[in-house]
């Protein structure tokens, strides 16, 4: 059965509803409403699959890179520049 | 005071500042992983760790140092962010553009009836690309290539894994205004991945 009160997205929307059903709970409606565009639409679908691929790698970065390896490679040279308060006589 | 225990005390205190500063390396990662930006990190650091220095006295020793430390850093941060924030609101001109009607370059990806202009690609084997250096510098560069905001929003959600409501609260901006930044951000970092990447191989 068609649901009637389905509201028809087109990919603009709907990359804005994959986007944020990843920060927020979607409403029904629009979780339907994105099903529906993602069985018809194969770019939206290569969009979603590679949104989620941009998570894991996201994941997988702050594990490997992020908060392991230092970062900062300049940060290391030049750190002392005397910051002793300047106490002029 | 005597002056043995005068001497105790400088001597305390030098090997208390000696500590903190051995600390140093790891808050800067701490910051650049928070701001992700090295320069800024840099400085928040240092703001911490002269603050650190100055109340070295009120370091109960109940925590680690790291623990006391990474606290101060914490607000340092966090006043950081809310300086940047208050600064982009008197720049109010980019921040209504970025507010209101979609930038240029992301309304030319979508024809007039709203669909996408380009067809994609689909990524061959991506999960060997994370096993690779030169995708992660690929990576790097597309987030360095984000505006501000969107990069620091970004990092916080997907890298570190920071709650919305919380992201808001540090960038003093509304949920949805968060989830525009970051619909943007993850469009534009998916097309960055694809050119620089995924095209790359095959071309």
């Amino acid at each position: 059965m068609v649901n009637e009160a389905l509201k028809k997205v087109n990919c603009k929307e709907a990359a804005r509803l994959m986007s944020e059903r990843r920060d927020r709970t979607l409403s029904t409606d629009e979780t339907e409403s994105l099903k529906h565009h993602l069985n018809i639409c194969i770019n939206c679908q290569r969009a979603d699959t590679q949104l989620n691929f941009l998570s894991r790698l996201s994941k997988k970065y702050a594990k490997d890179v992020a908060l392991t390896t230092t970062v900062v490679n300049e940060a290391s040279s030049g750190n002392e520049n005397g910051s002793q308060s300047s106490k002029n006589s | 005071m005597s002056t043995s225990a005068s001497n105790k005390t400088t001597a305390r205190r030098t090997q208390l500042f000696d500590e903190i500063e051995s600390h140093r390396g790891y808050l800067i990662r701490y910051a650049t992983a928070k701001l992700r930006d090295s320069a800024q990190a840099e400085e928040v650091v240092q703001e911490a760790l002269l603050a650190a220095l100055s109340g070295a006295n009120s370091f109960s020793g109940q925590s680690t140092l790291r623990t006391w430390l990474t606290g101060i850093l914490k607000f340092k941060i966090v006043d950081f962010q809310r300086a940047c924030v208050s600064e982009r609101a008197r720049t109010v001109s980019a921040t209504a553009e970025e507010d209101s009607a979609d930038p240029e370059w992301f309304d030319k990806l979508f024809d007039e009836t709203g669909h996408w202009k380009e067809q994609f690609s689909d990524w061959q084997t991506p999960d060997s690309a994370l096993e690779q250096k030169q995708f992660f510098e690929t990576f790097e560069r597309c987030m360095d290539k984000l505006p501000g905001p969107a990069r620091r929003v970004f990092f916080q959600r997907e890298v570190m894994g920071t709650e919305t409501d919380e992201i808001c609260k540090d960038e003093a901006i509304s949920s949805s205004n968060c989830w525009v930044i970051l619909h943007r951000a993850r469009v534009s970092l998916r097309e960055c991945i694809d050119r620089n990447w995924f095209q790359g191989k095959f071309s």
